[in-house]
């Protein structure tokens, strides 16, 4: 019998333990550790925030779920891992046991606890705090909504506004869902008849429109070639959206944003409301051997606190950076019976260029893992845990990197059946092969297109009710791919 | 400097008979990204 423990009920977690029990007979044991007792839909955060969906629609409870489908959990959180002798401290977050630890033991350790949401790295951004707001989890979202609403309000009243929405940190990344939350924010007060008494700022740290953590892509947009930053700029033309880039974000006060760009230069604007993403780092877990030695930097990063996984992390100018160096199985090099799929595992590099500032500030993003690739990756780490479990040590183990697979991202621009719309853009792969595709920056453009239009809010649609349906285990759901 | 859309680009944006076209042939592009996906994870 072997037991195997996952942390975190993400998409990358929630679908690595779906697998796990699907594919391993009954006399094994699944236990998914995560301090979240809702499992959420995050990509539809953005219609929380602004007041298109409710929680109850974007949520749904772990706990009934995992009983039904024979899978242990804990409401807690992970603490400290020990992985000589295989076993995590846990701490309970809620119930009778709140705030007590456990020893929680283990054969196999799949690492999925996502990002910290890094607010503390930019002075005075936190959700709800000097007019500042996060879509990040659902809570904020809510947030977020309420004081757009009671802006939207004040416009109404004959009020002028100014509205920030991007990254929050020079290195912060998820501009897709700034983007998103951006279109989403305009077309509201377009249907609210208020978007002229606003101005509406696009803030990010990427050097050029379109960049999404990626460099950017060359794409076929209907017959055309277009590259993103052309597409971007045409859609924030088309919506009166200004946009600041190479933009590193420090410093949040009520009403103020204090930036450097790439320039050297610094800015201040002040704002009403703003939508700010924060860094994300690792949880900053600490790992001991038998004899009590810190050996935290055998599973994590030092620097980004993500857990080192098969990938390459020899420093390298971006010149000489290459798909070869992204990992395929995401095993920790030391203990190879613990694994970190999604955001959890330590990148090589960025996907972008990375800038410095003329005063040497970094200002760039860092590397999106979206949700398509989360699945993926947790999905095919299960699949080598059951191939282990039941070939032993020397089973083949499958690997994919985010070289070899591709992400859609549909960025929502307006909600409606008929008056919605979205910008729906595919990539083949994430990080760009200039060897199999000198030609085309990277991509396939037979995968890497663009869309702008009502068939990608339907698209969007669709793809939240078939990925909640998948996510609450519905008759076959292990059909629909990830 | 970016092009504004024409007239047309914007109508054929929100016309639904011509969307439900581009909605099954974004079906069709996204569903073989996934098998895609699906064929590389399982072939590595
Ligand atoms: C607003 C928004 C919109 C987005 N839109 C899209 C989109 O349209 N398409 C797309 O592909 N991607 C999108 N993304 C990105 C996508 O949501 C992430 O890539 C994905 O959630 C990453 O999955 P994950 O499992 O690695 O991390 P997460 O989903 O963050 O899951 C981490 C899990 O770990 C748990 N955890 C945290 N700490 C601990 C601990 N100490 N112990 C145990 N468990 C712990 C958390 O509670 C959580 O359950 C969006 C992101 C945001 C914020």
């Amino acid at each position: 019998m072997a037991r195997v423990v996952v942390l975190g009920a993400g998409i990358a977690g929630h679908t690595s333990a779906m697998y796990l029990r699907r594919l391993l007979g009954k006399e094994h044991e699944v236990l998914v550790v995560s301090p979240n007792s809702r499992y959420q839909w995050i990509p539809s955060n953005i219609w929380i925030g602004i007041g298109k969906m409710t929680r109850e629609q974007t949520t749904f409870p772990l706990e009934p779920l995992y009983k039904k489908k024979g899978i242990e959990y804990r409401q807690a959180r992970a603490v400290t891992f020990y992985p000589d002798e295989n076993y995590v401290m846990v701490e309970y977050v809620a119930g009778e046991k709140k705030g007590q630890q456990e020893k929680v033991e283990y054969d196999y350790l799949i690492n999925a606890t996502g990002p910290k949401l890094n607010f503390e790295a930019t002075e005075g951004l936190y959700p709800g705090r000097n007019r500042t707001y996060s879509v990040c989890s659902y809570t904020h979202a809510e947030e977020a909504w309420k004081a757009l609403s009671e802006l939207i309000e004040e416009l109404k009243k004959g009020k002028e506004a100014t509205i920030v929405i991007g990254m929050g940190h020079p290195k912060a990344t998820c501009q897709g869902a700034a983007f998103e939350y951006i279109l989403n924010v305009d077309h509201e007060l377009r249907r609210r008849g208020v978007r002229d008494r606003v101005r509406l700022i696009w803030l990010s740290n990427e050097a050029e429109l379109g960049d999404f953590g990626v460099d950017g892509m060359l794409m076929k947009v209907g017959r055309k070639e277009m590259h993103s930053s052309e597409l971007v700029q045409l859609v924030f033309e088309e919506r009166d959206i200004e946009w600041i880039l190479g933009a590193g974000v420090y410093k949040v006060e009520d009403g103020k944003v204090h930036f450097e760009t790439l320039d050297g230069q610094n800015h201040t604007i002040e704002f009403d409301f703003a939508m700010l993403i924060p860094a994300f780092s690792g949880h900053g877990f600490k790992a001991y051997d038998k004899d009590g030695g810190d050996i935290t930097d055998k599973l994590f990063s030092p620097k980004s606190g993500f857990m080192i996984v098969d990938a390459d992390y020899t420093p390298k100018p971006y010149e000489e950076w290459s798909v070869d160096d992204w990992p395929e199985k995401y095993q920790n090099p030391h203990y190879p019976n613990i694994f970190a799929p999604g955001i959890a595992f330590a990148p090589p590099h960025t996907i972008s260029r990375p800038r410095k500032s003329a005063s040497g500030r970094e200002i760039f993003p860092a590397p999106p893992r979206t949700g398509m690739p989360s699945g993926i990756m947790g999905r095919l780490v299960a699949e080598n845990v059951v191939r282990l479990i039941n070939e032993g040590p020397d089973a083949h183990l499958h690997g994919v990197s985010m070289g070899r697979i591709g992400a859609a991202c549909i960025a929502s621009s307006g909600y409606g059946l008929k008056s919605g719309s979205a910008i729906t853009i595919t990539m083949f792969p994430i990080v760009p092969d200039y060897r199999r595709y000198p030609d085309t920056q990277g991509r396939d453009l037979n995968y890497t297109i663009g869309h702008w239009g009502l068939a990608g809010h339907w698209m969007k649609y669709l793809l939240h009710h078939m990925f909640l349906y998948k996510a609450k285990m519905k008759p076959f759901w292990w059909m629909i791919p990830e | 400097m970016a092009k504004k859309l024409s007239g047309w680009q914007r109508f054929a944006m929100n016309c639904v008979i011509i969307q439900f076209f581009h909605f099954l042939i974004l079906n069709l592009k996204i569903f073989s990204l996934l098998r895609k996906n699906e064929k590389e994870a399982h072939s590595g």
